[in-house]
């Protein structure tokens, strides 16, 4: 019957002259393929994840204001689970022990948490943007390291959940507007190096305003400022002392509008390159020369701008090898009217296929910032987080806040292909906020991956994976010399198939992420072998690995 | 047909023939005056004449020139219910499109092919429509339509170079660019893509031989999209800076002097409207304007930065100068005003000082060709001729246009014990002024000044 009514309808436009035609008044857009049920239900308050962040914004538009929002998943006291922080900002013009003080949850094991932030040491009070995690002195916990507008600060963790400020004695201190930040071994002398990714020479004096339709005073973009920064690197040299060598290692020349970074080995030769997301500005890829110095190649590579050699606002970044070719791709993510950009790694040089993902008329309507590929469904595939927030305003309206927009979430298809998995966003009801770092981990170890979401202005959401599952998986700690093996690449061999993923926290947008590498594994129960290529080259197999279960792979000491 | 099916065809027959249904005049949150204004003034048309088309169609536009593009939607669907121009459905598309909707997109752009059948923008529209879907053959074939319709049609030309490149085929669209640009020099974009397909093709040192700085593309003639053109919302600022790049300064200030006369603007607009001022030989209104602006708020970079500039244009080096460090008190980490204050004590012949600035300006900020022009300039001045060589090196390479720059270079170059360079710069150059053809005689004689 109902398929009657449709010819009939169908001859009755003919009728009258008219067919229906996709898109016709009246009609519905095509819904991307609907999941059987949300893959994720936000519980961040139900599990004692209380943050609201705070912008600041009080009439006046200043510009850090609008950036904004990062955090953390790390296990800040070796309990296994992963902790949560959180960066508060809280007021750009305001004195420092006037603002309110960034947070930190302890996890219970179980994904629910507690504030452990009083007597912590981790209270920084600057003007938060994001956060890295690393072993920086080698003594097997994580220290914190914060982003901030005005002063960055590096926490050392004397363990058990407490903290120390080293920034002065250890040289962290980068007095510019820093916004993303990793750790590294770059020289892979063993330590942990830091880089630190910069935005722009902000200073109220140079403040301005900015006029722009619809609705008039708003924000300026980094433009209107025409002031980009060069970015840090800190050469960690023992005994928690840095130095910067920027210049020495090449990093001190070529500025930009950072805000996003990744570390990747793109050329796979064993040590880890660094890409930068530049905002309104050529993104960099700085390409490691083996000896502690740096090339900025991106458009010899040709990530410097889109295929059509347009310079977008990029924001965050996200890779893994979507192409199962072996090496690791990269995704930029950018502004409204700007579609995400996803650069394929050819190993000597990137090309932007965009266009073949599926991608790229989705993400066009919205401003993405964080952004991650990861397998939520255990398909087998990797399928992408993105979250949304305006800067200027929505195409559409979402409620009080001009700047929300709902995120995205696309299931992997294979081959590089995805579609938007509805309910957008993977929640139902939507989600739309002013959405800044993603930030990635299973935080109920249950075997999945969850997001943490940092929204300007707004409470965190903590978006617990509730997928109805297609596979079995695999969770792997990847530890060297007693700590995470940061840029260590793990292949696991399923079947016909090899799946990469490298040990990461720095990604997406101001966040530092679960350095624990995940599997979707698909029908397969376990990995017919999994081999860890170890920073600098070195290869090792740990043999098959039953499913369904998290590892822990030692060098030299094998899998438990 | 059974009872239920010819219930569902009368309503459907009911619902598509007879008169639509009336439809909300979208809102919107708070506008700027001049968007307000069009569409009140849109609102009342709609609300005089609710069926009207046209009316519905231009309230669109007003909404899509304000980039409310929601609200624009609303009403391209209204007036094609009752009956608007093709061009509606090609509107729609345009919002489908920008809205992350492309099978909508879609679907119209072919409802208006259908109507217009030869309207080669509608088939380029198609064709980046089908392109962002994916489908790379269908582009480039929509893309080919619009090409055989109006072979100028750059926009499509392009477009089909882009699905061969997303398609794995660079060499076939290197071919084609190399054959575009020769018919099409004046686009610069098609350079762009040429550096794409050649990156793509692993031709990397091709592509670095090709230094192109990415131009937009104007796509081909479309008679359709300049309807929207007076819609386009602009700002008043943004008009002001138009017009004074443009030699509309008595026009700027007509405007800028309207919109602070009515509470409008800040600082922003007294710097520009002081520099207004100066452009038409004002400079005392220029000066009152920045001070007044400067009364209010004593530390403004932006109006300290104004009355740098217009001392600096006006001679008043020593006050330029005095400005410039005022600014830099308040904000260290402005390399524009530090390679100003650079370049005024070169001017005031103090090139130590100057060195000292130009080094911070481009510490903080390298990119700028002018400032390692400068710099090169003043190593050069202090004899320093070794170190000026890279700097001017730079930037001539970067395209500085400094008068001096390449003679200096060339001079440096004989200092340096490196003749043969300088002789080899001067003589693949064009337009010597009369110091660097001095130097090239005396080069070409072999009498090398010291």
């Amino acid at each position: 019957m109902r398929r009657a009514a449709v010819l009939g309808a169908l001859g009755l436009f003919s009728a009258c002259g008219e067919k229906p035609p996709s898109g016709a008044p009246g009609s519905s857009p095509t819904a991307a393929t609907p999941a059987a049920a949300p893959w994720f239900v936000e519980e961040a308050a139900a599990r004692g994840l209380a943050f609201e962040h705070r912008s600041g914004h009080a009439g006046r538009y200043l510009f850090p204001e609008v950036v904004c929002g990062g955090g953390a998943l790390f296990d800040m006291d070796e309990d296994g689970d992963l902790d949560a922080y959180l960066v508060q900002s809280d007021g750009v013009l305001r004195a420092r022990a006037e603002r309110a003080p960034n947070r930190l949850f302890r996890n219970a094991g179980d994904g629910t948490f507690a504030d452990a932030s009083a007597g912590s040491g981790t209270e920084d009070r600057g003007y938060g943007m994001g956060a890295a995690t690393g072993d920086a002195d080698d003594d097997g916990d994580q220290e914190l390291y914060v982003t901030n507008l005005d002063g960055n600060a590096l926490l050392r963790n004397d363990g058990g959940g407490r903290f120390q400020d080293v920034s002065a004695e250890s040289g962290t201190t980068v007095d510019l507007w820093s916004s993303s930040a990793g750790f590294l071994d770059h020289d892979l002398d063993g330590d942990l190096d830091l880089y630190v990714v910069n935005y722009l020479h902000w200073s109220e004096a140079f403040e301005r305003t900015c006029y722009a339709k619809p609705h008039g005073e708003t924000y300026c973009g980094p433009s209107s400022y025409d002031r980009p920064a060069a970015d840090t690197l800190l050469r960690n040299d023992g005994g928690l002392r840095f130095s910067d060598v920027s210049r020495e290692a090449g990093v001190a020349e070529p500025v930009g509008n950072g805000l996003g970074i990744a570390v990747l080995d793109v050329d796979l030769d064993g040590w880890p390159d660094v890409f930068v997301a530049n905002d309104a500005s050529p993104n960099h890829l700085f390409m490691n020369q083996r000896d502690g110095s740096f090339l900025e190649s991106s458009q010899a590579a040709g990530c410097h701008a889109d295929q059509d050699g347009m310079v977008k606002a990029g924001m965050g970044v996200g890779v893994g090898d979507v192409d199962e070719d072996g090496d690791e791709d990269l995704l930029v993510v950018n502004m409204q009217n700007e579609p995400d950009s996803y650069f394929r790694n050819e190993r000597a040089r990137f090309v932007d296929r965009t266009a073949a993902t599926g991608f790229k008329a989705i993400t066009r309507p919205m401003t993405r910032f964080g952004v991650g590929f990861h397998d939520f469904d255990h398909d087998g595939w990797l399928d992408l987080y993105e979250a949304d927030g305006n800067i200027l305003h929505s195409y559409k309206s979402f409620g009080p806040d001009p700047f929300a927009e709902p995120n995205l979430l696309f299931r992997g298809l294979g081959g590089g292909r995805f579609e938007e998995v509805e309910p957008r966003g993977g929640t139902h009801p939507l989600l739309a906020r002013t959405s800044r770092a993603a930030v990635f981990g299973d935080v109920d170890a249950d075997g999945d991956v969850d997001v943490l979401v940092v929204n300007k202005d707004g409470p965190a959401d903590l978006l617990v994976n509730r997928t109805e599952k297609r596979g079995h998986w695999l969770v792997l700690r990847v530890v060297e010399r007693e700590r995470d093996a940061l840029g260590a690449t793990v292949e696991a061999r399923v079947g016909a198939r090899t799946l990469v993923r490298v040990v990461r926290g720095a990604y997406s947008y101001c966040a530092a992420n679960d350095l624990r590498v995940h599997f979707g594994l698909g029908a397969a129960t376990q990995a017919d072998e999994v081999r860890v290529r170890w920073p600098g080259g070195d290869e090792e197999s740990f043999g098959a690995l039953a499913g369904d279960r998290a590892w822990t792979l030692t060098r030299g000491a094998g899998a438990r | 047909m059974k009872r239920a099916s010819r219930w569902i065809l009368c309503c459907a027959l009911a619902l598509a023939c007879a008169p639509a249904a009336s439809v909300e005049f979208p809102t919107t949150g708070a506008l700027t005056p001049e968007l307000e204004a069009a569409v009140a003034a849109a609102r009342a048309r709609v609300a005089a004449e609710p069926e009207d088309a046209q009316a519905w169609l231009v309230a669109g536009m007003t909404f899509e020139g304000g980039d409310l593009l929601s609200q624009a939607e609303v009403c391209y669907r209204r007036a094609l219910a009752l009956g608007a121009p093709p061009q509606a459905w090609y509107r729609l598309s345009v919002m489908a499109w920008k809205l992350g909707d492309l099978s909508a997109a879609v679907g119209s752009i072919q409802r208006a092919i259908e109507l217009v059948p030869n309207y080669a923008p509608s088939h380029w529209r198609l064709g980046t429509y089908l392109f962002d879907q994916g489908d790379f053959s269908a582009a480039e074939a929509a893309h080919r339509r619009a090409t055989e319709l109006d072979p100028k049609f750059v926009g499509a030309w392009a477009g089909i170079a882009l699905a061969q490149m997303a398609s794995d085929r660079s060499e076939e669209a290197l071919a084609l660019l190399a054959d575009l640009r020769a018919r099409f020099p004046e686009h610069g974009h098609l350079v762009v893509l040429t550096r794409t397909a050649l990156t793509e093709a692993g031709r990397r040192e091709e592509a670095e031989r090709l230094r192109v700085a990415w131009t937009p593309l104007a796509t081909g003639l479309d008679p359709w999209q300049a309807e929207l053109r007076p819609y386009l919302q602009k700002s008043v600022m943004d008009k002001a800076r138009e017009l004074l790049g443009s030699g509309g300064a008595a026009e700027a200030v007509r405007l800028l002097e309207g919109w602070l006369a009515e509470g409008g603007g800040d600082r922003n607009a007294c710097a520009y409207l002081a520099w207004g001022y100066f452009l038409l030989g004002r400079p005392g209104d220029a000066r009152a304007t920045l001070e007044a602006a400067l009364a209010k708020d004593p530390d403004s970079v932006l109006v300290l930065g104004m009355l740098a500039n217009l001392q600096e244009a006006s001679q008043e080096l020593p006050a330029a100068l005095a400005t410039c460090e005022r600014i830099l008190a308040v904000d260290p980490r402005n390399g524009a005003l530090q390679a100003q204050r650079g370049r005024i004590l070169a001017r005031l012949k103090r090139p130590e000082e100057a060195l000292v600035a130009l080094g911070a300006a481009l510490e903080l900020d390298g990119r700028a060709p002018e400032v390692w022009a400068e710099y090169g300039l003043a190593q050069c001045a202090l004899e320093r001729w070794a170190e000026g060589v890279p700097a001017l090196e730079r930037a001539l390479r970067d395209g500085a246009k400094n008068a001096g720059a390449r003679g200096t270079l060339a001079r440096a170059y004989v200092e340096t014990g490196r003749a043969d360079e300088a002789r080899k710069l001067l003589e693949g150059a064009s337009g010597l002024a009369r110091d660097e053809q001095a130097l090239l005689e005396e080069l070409r004689q072999g009498s090398v000044p010291r």
